[in-house]
């Protein structure tokens, strides 16, 4: 992906620009920029710069549409069952972005005549795609187009885009067509300017709905009809001068039959509203959520541009895809910018995601783990039906939390391969106990924690409890497993898995016990709604400290699962450079066979758990898998990031780092064409944040152990904590906290004392022979 | 009518009168039949010949070169025939490729690579027994390593095959190598994160791909096979184990000895005629 300085004459985010409203950020480095045009391309570029809100993305498809354009409105937790497909599929609105334009008697196409200029602009800043065209076409006339599209952070319902054009060297006809689904909206009797769109989502009782509000704009301030509204129809035409700009906008407001019956009258009044309100407040208004949502999540790196572009494109990703005010939904593993992974979730939310919600948006947060909730019934439901007792969570989840893996796949070697994820792949289940316990402490949001967070932390701790047998050597042991190494199915003891049941049973007593002190009247409901009681959370204990943990006392190790250290060593390395993973390349059966594995799996046990490893345990496990690791998942480098930067190996961490941005970021792989790594960009920040920054949570507030690679001067980011805001400046000089909001913290520094943090200061602690010395409170 | 069309299409056989010749002619008219063109069979010597003095020498029948026009050039064999390509501009050219070649002749022969250098035009290397009977393509084999330049190279293979009706296979060879750094390629997935999702994903991201920019592709009736291991092994494993009549492969444009090496081999070795269009050195699509 290019980065292009741009020389633009001033920013205005909302003017009366002819060709648009809204310009791009001057700052090169909050923009994303596609200069060119790669036919082949187009399905990434339509990924990567897609728009989003929690409750749609929008694929930046060109709104004249090429021979090769794969347009898409997805609508966050609708889906359907296209026929052929066994599995819900999330559903996507008609399209409304298309606007075929004809000149003359040609049509505005780039695969026809000559393209200029083309330059494709994603505005992290602004959450604004814009689109700068000039154009040749075969009869020579050339023609200026800018387009603007955005999901509005401040009305999650909202949509807007607009498109300009100018003949620069001819005056004629010009027709614009942007009816929806290509064919005519019906009209809302009383707002006439206002036309909806009602969809059935197919395989499904669902409804789409969109309603469509249409303005032109012609230079010299003279909209055409009242206010500029045109009645519904979608389709303009008249002569345009040369030089002369005419600007179609369009409002949409999207609505679904999750939020109830009628959704098309129900968009149609809300878009009434922001008629009233018009368009440059529309647009204001989401540049300023926008704006505020950065004040928190931006991570800044001086020294790599580059860095800071990629984290950037992380975080914007991540806040497009997720919604605080929809407890329903969650985040798919390509968010909501691609058809790829048909829009389920996976353990990525809460394992790879969750952490930069928790600690720059906890209400976002919370809305991710409430879906959790809600689909507990469906979890428990899962674990009843094989046998457990408790909740198992889906591998793969849409709508109702039910299992929605797919049974098997077509491999491009034409075989037709058995998928098991679905069936023993069962850690998300602690995965999702581990984000509601994480969000619970670091938000210190009680009311969440009596209640959903203790029933997610209560159940899954008795799936495990069930899940676990005890063998003759006294130990209990999760047996036929798949941990996050998918290149080893049906294994027995695999350490991820172990350590995170483990950890699910401990936290699931230490949750009864704060309840019995904070809320017994409460516990005593929950308990008796769960006929939780007598001998069973007596168990979880002996469970626990009797559960199997592979670890090898003479090196540290902690061997993967049962057997894995008498498997075939490859050298990963003889191998490189490769583009293909290692199953490809050494086949599934030899795969099996060997030690290579597919992603970080013990090294994910040394990131979740840190704090309970010993440090001699996370150094050698590390230094042992890391060769070992095919790096054959998007979940992998990022996580090897962390783990290398936190047991000090920068270099190593910096390399990982750069492998993690290029998973959706570099132009030769076609990896993002299905939508973008959610779970990579959400690993990205953990990189940056918790690697090199080396953040965590404790008792009493923030620790960091920073880290930084060669090259990076600084690392700026927020992190929340109970109320208390801190910005942490990480130089290799010195550490800088600046601390705001409700109340204050404890901030620890590796090598370094701690520091009593209180609202409204700022404190520094320089580095002193490969430590810190104490914190000084500083002024200003 | 475009001056091209008013041309027509010409299939260009360049025949040197070896046993050889037979073959490269069969299968040009095979393909002249299957384009609607006109085959032109070019034969060149010291010194310029009448048309029936070219039959003679390459000792065809009226039978065989029915509806063809016959030139004759003269001068040394590559160059003579490059200038005719260069001249008639045609859809495709065909020359036989012999069993053995003196090593002083190059990568693909001094003929091939004389004509892949003077013109944009397709070349047909045909081998000295693609079978017997006449020609046409049934099964077509695409091999593509994911590069935007390798997927507008078999345009003419695509429309050659569509005119036949043929079953078309795109062919991927996963092997040893970083992806390529081609702008918009598109290399086996180096992250399978759930192959439940990624495999269908990513084929169908591939085929749409290879198909777009080629309107005689329809991604929806292309069949995918991946393999691993040596590409020119595998393409001509594939080659024999599908059966195919004609295999198409992108040409960078360079023939140096550490560059080709899977178009030699596959030229080299296979069993029916190859295909070779050059393929822009990056980028074979529409960029601003």
């Amino acid at each position: 992906m290019r980065a292009e300085r741009q020389e633009r004459g001033g920013r205005s985010p909302v003017g009366g620009s002819p060709s648009r409203l809204v310009e791009p950020t001057l700052d090169p480095g909050w923009l994303l920029v596609e200069g060119g045009f790669e036919l082949a391309r187009e399905h990434e570029v339509e990924s990567l710069f897609a728009c989003g809100n929690g409750t749609c993305g929008v694929r930046a498809a060109l709104p004249e549409r090429t021979s090769f354009s794969e347009p898409a409105t997805w609508v966050a937790g609708v889906y359907g069952r296209p026929p052929g497909v066994d599995v819900p599929v999330l559903a996507s609105l008609p399209d409304w972005t298309r606007v075929a334009v004809r000149v003359g008697d040609l049509d505005l196409a780039i695969e026809r005549g000559t393209p200029i200029e083309h330059r494709r602009i994603l505005d992290m800043r602004q959450g604004v795609f814009f689109l700068e065209w000039r154009h040749r076409d075969p009869a020579g006339r050339v023609t200026r187009v800018r387009g603007v599209r955005l999901a509005s952070l401040a009305d999650r319902h909202l949509l807007y885009q607009s498109l300009s054009l100018t003949p620069e060297n001819y005056s004629g006809r010009v027709r614009a067509d942007a009816r929806v689904a290509g064919a005519p909206l019906a009209p809302v009797g009383w707002a006439p300017s206002i036309g909806v769109h009602e969809a059935g989502v197919v395989g499904s009782r669902a409804v789409v709905a969109l309603a469509v509000a249409d303005r032109l704009e012609r230079e010299a301030g003279a909209p055409e009809g009242p206010g500029g509204w045109i009645p519904a129809g979608g389709v303009v035409e008249g002569d345009v001068g040369i030089e002369s700009t005419r600007r179609l906008d369009r409002l949409v407001s999207v609505s679904s039959s999750r939020e109830g019956p009628s959704p098309g009258a129900r968009a149609s009044r809300r878009l009434e509203r922001s008629v009233r309100e018009g368009i440059p407040s529309v647009v204001a208004a989401h540049a300023a959520a926008w704006a505020a949502r950065w004040e928190d999540a931006d991570v800044e790196v001086l020294g790599d541009d580059g860095a800071t572009r990629a984290l950037r494109f992380a975080a914007y990703h991540l806040v497009s895809a997720a919604n605080p005010q929809d407890e329903r939904v969650s985040i798919p593993a390509r968010a909501l910018t691609g058809p790829a992974y048909l829009g389920h979730v996976f353990w990525d939310t809460e394992v790879f995601m969750l952490p930069f919600f928790v600690f720059t948006h906890p209400p976002s947060a919370r809305a991710l783990l409430m879906y959790r909730w809600h689909t507990l019934d469906a979890a428990r439901a899962r674990a009843r039906a094989m046998g457990y007792r408790g909740a198992l969570y889906a591998w793969e989840s849409a709508d109702t939390g039910e299992e929605v893996t797919p049974p098997s796949v077509v491999d491009p070697e034409g075989r037709r391969v058995r998928i098991r994820n679905g069936e023993l792949e069962q850690h998300v289940s602690a995965a999702v106990a581990f984000g509601a316990w994480q969000y619970a402490q670091v938000a210190d949001d009680e009311e969440f924690l009596a209640g959903p967070g203790a029933e997610i932390l209560l159940e899954t701790a008795r799936f495990w409890a069930s899940r676990a047998v005890r063998g003759e050597d006294g130990l209990y042991h999760v047996l036929e497993a798949i941990g996050p190494d998918e290149y080893h199915e049906a294994v027995d003891d695999n350490a991820y898995t172990n350590g995170m049941a483990r950890w699910n049973l401990r936290k699931g007593l230490e949750v009864l016990d704060w309840l019995r002190g904070r809320s017994p009247d409460r516990l005593g409901v929950l308990e008796e709604r769960l006929g939780l009681g007598g001998e069973e959370p007596a168990a979880w204990g002996e469970i626990a400290g009797a559960m199997y943990d592979g670890l090898d006392p003479a090196s540290g190790v902690i061997e993967q699962f049962r057997g894995y250290f008498g498997l075939e060593p490859i050298d990963l390395a003889a191998h490189e450079p490769r583009s293909a993973p290692m199953d490809v390349l050494l086949g599934a059966e030899r795969t099996r066979r060997s030690q290579v594995i597919k992603q970080a799996d013990v090294v994910q046990l040394v990131h979740l758990l840190w704090d309970e490893l010993p440090p001699r345990v996370r150094e050698a496990s590390f230094r042992y898998y890391e060769p070992r690791c095919g790096h054959g998942s998007s979940l992998s480098p990022p996580v090897h990031a962390v783990v290398a930067a936190r047991i000090g190996d920068a270099e190593l961490a910096a390399r990982y780092f750069r492998q993690t941005a290029e998973i959706d970021l570099a132009d030769n792989m076609g990896n993002a064409a299905g939508g973008v790594h959610a779970a990579a960009l959400g690993g990205l920040w953990q990189a940056a944040v918790m690697g090199f920054g080396g953040l965590r949570a404790t008792a009493s507030g923030l620790a960091i152990s920073p880290r930084l690679p060669p090259g990076w001067r600084r690392l700026r980011f927020v992190a929340r904590w109970r109320g208390a805001r801190t910005v942490f400046c990480i130089g290799p000089g010195e550490v800088r906290v600046d601390v705001s909001g409700a109340r204050g913290l404890r901030v620890g520094l590796d090598g370094g004392p701690s520091v009593a943090a209180r609202p409204g200061r700022g404190y520094r602690a320089a580095a002193v022979d490969g430590g810190f010395g104490a914190w000084r409170e500083v002024r200003g | 009518m475009s001056a091209a069309e008013e041309r027509g299409r010409v299939i260009l056989a360049a025949l040197d009168g070896t046993p050889v010749a037979g073959a490269a002619l069969r299968v040009a008219r095979g393909m002249a039949d299957l384009l609607g063109g006109t085959l032109h069979v070019v034969h060149v010597t010291p010194g310029r010949l009448s048309p029936k003095e070219v039959r003679r020498r390459l000792a065809l029948g009226d039978e065989e070169l029915l509806g063809a026009v016959i030139e004759s050039e003269e001068g040394e064999p590559a160059e003579a025939t490059a200038r005719l390509a260069r001249k008639a501009r045609p859809s495709l050219v065909v020359i036989g490729r012999r069993a053995q070649r003196p090593p002083e002749e190059g990568a693909l022969g001094a003929m091939a690579e004389g004509i892949l250098a003077a013109t944009a035009a397709p070349l047909v290397l045909v081998p000295p027994s693609p079978g017997t009977g006449p020609y046409s393509v049934r099964r077509a084999l695409l091999p593509q390593d994911g590069t935007p330049a390798m997927a507008a190279a078999i345009g003419p293979a695509a429309h050659l095959a569509s005119c036949a009706g043929a079953e078309l296979t795109v062919l991927y060879v996963a092997a040893r190598g970083g992806p390529p750094q081609e702008r918009g390629a598109m290399s086996a997935p180096r992250y399978v994160d759930q192959p439940q999702h990624e495999w269908p994903e990513w084929v169908r991201e591939f085929l749409a791909r290879t198909a777009c920019g080629c309107p005689d592709l329809d991604p929806a009736r292309l069949r995918f096979v991946m393999a691993h291991g040596d590409p020119g092994e595998e393409i001509l494993r594939h080659v024999r184990d599908l059966r195919i009549d004609l295999v198409a492969l992108g040409w960078k444009g360079s023939l140096a000895p550490a560059r080709a090496r899977v178009l030699r081999r596959v030229v080299a070795e296979s069993p029916c005629p190859v295909l070779v269009a050059r393929a822009a050195e990056e980028g074979g699509r529409a960029r601003a």
